[in-house]
């Protein structure tokens, strides 16, 4: 009978069973980005991995400004 | 039909491009593209308008995180309307990173014009654990381009 094979997940911590990790998500959203962040965190709640992925919606613009005479 | 007086839309394009100096300028040694890099900063640093170059004082630290950021490159330079615009070609990505001090900032430079400052961006504060951090760029029109000169 075969063990079932549990994936690693590379953490601060090492390498440990997926199935161990609760991981969660988190959006936050502006007028000026979208931040999704990824979290995994350990059985005592400890951060071991921590993705972000920002999308930022408008970058910054100078304006043009003529002399009259 | 009426003269209107008006920055030269052409003229934004090529302000972007380095075609026009009215004070002292700089010896090129070629026609091509400046090298521009992107570094972050920690949310306890002060990078404003005024910045003038990259400084390494307040950049993030942290486990394979190299100081001075990442290289980037721009889409060629073009207008809208009145406005001219341009945005980095891709995403500025750093993968399997620690950085522990919240960070919200980030930093493009001239690397080849010693380190000019160019442009400053906040996307709130941030930290990564042994992750990956990315900043996707808006799209590149005249609206929402990374840089524009309206």
């Amino acid at each position: 009978m075969q063990t079932p094979k549990i994936p690693l997940v590379w953490t601060i911590n090492g390498n440990v069973p997926a199935d161990s990790l609760h991981y969660a998500t988190e959006w936050e959203i502006t007028d000026t980005y979208i931040k999704f962040t990824e979290t995994h965190k350990d059985s005592l709640d400890n951060i071991v991995k921590q993705s972000v992925h920002v999308y930022d919606k408008i970058g910054v613009a100078g304006e043009s400004a003529i002399a009259t005479f | 039909m009426a003269n209107t007086q008006a920055l030269c839309t052409s003229a934004k394009v090529e302000l972007l491009n380095g075609i026009h100096a009215m004070g002292t300028s700089v010896v090129r040694a070629g026609t091509g593209a400046d090298t521009f890099k992107a570094a972050l900063y920690l949310a306890s640093a002060t990078i404003t308008a005024a910045t003038t170059a990259y400084s390494a004082t307040n950049e993030v630290s942290g486990t394979g995180y190299t100081a001075g950021g990442v290289t980037f490159s721009w889409i060629a330079p073009s207008s809208t309307g009145t406005t001219a615009f341009s945005t980095p070609s891709a995403s500025f990505a750093w993968t399997t990173v620690t950085l522990a001090t919240a960070f919200d900032c980030v930093l493009t430079y001239n690397s080849t014009q010693s380190n000019k400052a160019f442009s400053a961006h906040t996307f709130g504060s941030t930290t990564i654990t042994a992750g990956n951090f990315s900043l996707t760029m808006p799209t590149n029109d005249s609206s929402t381009a990374l840089v524009r000169l309206a």
